[in-house]
């Protein structure tokens, strides 16, 4: 959506005077009213469209979509129960999260149809954005939600539209208690990954979270999103200066370079004791992050000159330097099988991308043109490298292969920064900076589509995609 | 007199305007959240900051500390131009002269590259900078560095002047 811009013409004094008008303190007045007004509605109208026209940011391609139908979901509740502000209220309903949800995984074409009221031979049917589906629906999700005693209950089945098979037959126990402030919400996001996974065999990620951090006069604070934008929430009030929060694959602590103490340390942030623990306070200890099983974490210090990398368990300890050389080490990232690390390193002359193995044996070069490469985060599906390249003198982001090919650019607007994966290897969450401000973005690396995930007057950057629900927290029903 | 007095009544509405358009892009008060709880055995010392240890206005130590130039760097470069030897060197000869005084070198970079890379190059710029003052004949004991890469930038903004003038070495002096 374009910005609003209310312009206002303002007639000047020398063609004042040239329609024989004399500019009296009444004249003046009235020009120096409608001059405040204008400044007034301009500042209005920028506050009120922080939505930027994103036409020509991206690189856009077309790409397959599963056609699928969402029916209205039959809701059974008390009226009482109705008005529970925990689940599904105000308005709100389960089948619209889903549609949402769907559309966020940029892997359906959804069509919304009232119960019962899809009909395959009719009219071929035009999506929620008002497109036209051309190839035949393969499924259909019909839904219920009712309450059984205390605990409200989603049933959801997806339906094979060209066998009538039902493939999914979903119920769920939503349950009050637990550490979700919105285990409806929740529940429709596992659902939704589900749907995902039976109809495009890669898992979605719904039900995840991102970690970032939020810049404000005290300080920058560690925040924590669900993957849809709602659900925003402070977790640190350090008062302090954090960099780099990485998550632990169990989604239980996050690491993070904090400032609190005076010098930078090195710290893991329980989310439910909300206790710190200390992993080192080496000199200036920097871009944790830990193996994909959890039980190693590597960083970068300067504990003898330069910033090199190293890996330590999990807990910091018995940490053993993996590179050796007289330059810049840093922004380390595994290899999904935890074998191999890609790295930033200006060893020859400018940053650019490194990989080794977790031993610090099989040091290679990965890039090697452009003035700056930094930044890379593997994908978690696979062998592709997302990370920021400066082209043009802008920092855009491009994926390049492990083996050295495939190298795509990602974006043409510049300002983006920290890419990371989502645990679908297909998204990329990233700060992007638009009009001095930096918010997080989610682009689908396969289509080009881009959403704003965050949209605050303050910069939120430094972005960390939680590993998928499923894989992390116990099953509700 | 009157004419006066609506001139006034305008410059007068329009402070109170622009005091407005300024509020109204701050978030409502109603959206602050309020900060988390952190443990109590936790919770972050107040340490002194090492600059806030200042002499008292007007002392020698407090002019020798006005001395103490920042040094500045080339994007993505940690190397000390000439221009910056030639401040190290009037730095160095403040320190020599006054043996009492310390100095806590910050490494810090522009905004462009990346947090963790910024870290680590800031982190160069400050050593650079001890080196250099070690080798002159300053004792490394009175010098210590701390990075803080491109998080707490001196000028804000997104332009060469802007970027310039973060890209240094700041010397916080302790006597």
């Amino acid at each position: 959506m374009k910005p609003i811009v209310h312009r206002f013409s303002i007639r000047e004094p020398e063609q004042a005077r040239a329609h024989g008008l004399r500019a009296g303190p009444f004249t003046v007045a009235l020009l120096f009213w409608a001059g405040v007004l204008t400044v007034a509605l301009l500042f209005c109208a920028d506050a009120a469209a922080p939505e930027i026209d994103l036409h020509g940011t991206v690189v856009k391609r077309t790409l397959y979509r599963v056609p699928i139908v969402v029916e209205d979901f039959a809701i059974e509740a008390s009226p009482g129960e109705r008005n529970d502000p925990l689940f599904f209220s105000g308005g709100e309903r389960p089948e619209d999260l889903l549609v949402q949800d769907l559309r966020f995984s940029d892997a359906f074409q959804v069509v919304r149809r009232r119960q019962g009221s899809f009909d395959p031979a009719g009219e071929p049917p035009r999506d929620i954005d008002g497109a036209l589906v051309e190839q035949p629906i393969q499924a259909r999700v019909v839904g219920r939600m009712e309450w059984d005693d205390e605990r409200l209950r989603l049933k959801a089945e997806l339906i094979d539209q060209g066998t009538g098979n039902r493939i999914l037959d979903r119920e769920v126990a939503i349950n009050r208690e637990g550490e979700l402030a919105r285990p409806d919400r929740w529940a429709i996001h596992r659902l939704s990954d589900e749907i995902t996974r039976y109809l495009t065999g890669t898992p979605g990620c719904a039900a995840t979270r991102i970690a970032f951090l939020r810049e404000s006069r005290s300080g920058k604070e560690l925040f924590l999103v669900d993957w849809d934008g709602y659900e925003e929430q402070a977790v640190t009030g350090l008062g302090t200066i954090l960099v780099s929060p990485a998550w632990h694959p169990s989604g239980e602590r996050i690491a993070f370079t904090s400032y609190h103490r005076g010098a930078p340390v090195l710290v893991a942030l329980d989310l439910e004791s909300r206790r710190l623990a200390t992993l080192s306070t080496a000199p200036t200890p920097a871009a944790a992050v830990y193996s994909p099983n959890g039980k190693r974490v590597a960083f970068s210090t300067t504990a003898e000159g330069d910033a090199e990398l190293y890996v330590a368990r999990a807990d910091g300890s018995h940490a053993r330097r993996l590179t050796f050389h007289p330059d810049i080490d840093t922004a380390p990232c595994w290899s999904p099988s935890g074998e191999r690390l890609v790295f930033t390193s200006d060893r020859c002359g400018r940053p650019q991308l490194f990989l080794i193995d977790a031993d610090g044996s099989n040091l290679q070069q990965l890039t090697f043109s452009g003035e700056w490469n930094d930044s890379p985060d593997w994908s978690p599906a696979g062998s592709r490298i997302v990370h920021v390249c400066q082209i043009g003198g802008r920092f855009e982001l491009a994926l390049i292969d492990v083996q050295g090919f495939g190298w795509r650019r990602l974006t043409v607007g510049g300002g983006c920064e920290n890419p990371r994966w989502a645990p679908d290897g297909r998204h990329v969450v990233f700060a992007l900076t638009q009009a001095g401000v930096r918010n997080l973005w989610i682009l689908d690396a396969d289509s080009g589509n881009l959403r704003q995930l965050t949209a605050s007057p303050d910069h939120s950057y430094n972005p960390g995609w939680s590993r998928p629900a499923r894989e992390r927290i116990r099953a509700s029903g | 007199m009157r004419t006066r007095t609506l001139y006034m009544g305008m410059i007068a509405a329009l402070i109170v305007v622009v005091g407005l358009v300024g509020c109204s892009k701050k978030p409502p008060p109603g959206e602050i959240i309020p900060p988390p709880e952190v443990t109590p055995s936790e919770m972050p010392q107040t340490e002194r900051v090492p600059g806030d240890e200042t002499a008292p206005p007007g002392s020698a130590a407090e002019d020798a500390a006005l001395q103490i130039e920042d040094v500045f760097y080339e994007f993505d470069k940690y190397a000390l131009t000439a221009r910056a030897r030639d401040t190290l060197t009037r730095d160095a000869d403040v320190l020599l002269a006054n043996p009492g005084m310390r100095l806590l070198i910050e490494g810090h970079c522009d905004e462009r590259g990346t947090r963790e890379y910024n870290l680590a190059l800031a982190d160069r710029r400050a050593r650079a900078s001890r080196d250099f003052l070690v080798a002159y004949g300053i004792d490394a004991s009175r010098l210590e560095t701390i990075s803080y890469g491109e998080e707490r930038p001196f000028v804000l903004g997104s332009t060469e002047s802007a970027w310039s003038k973060n890209r240094r070495a700041h010397f916080v002096v302790r006597q």
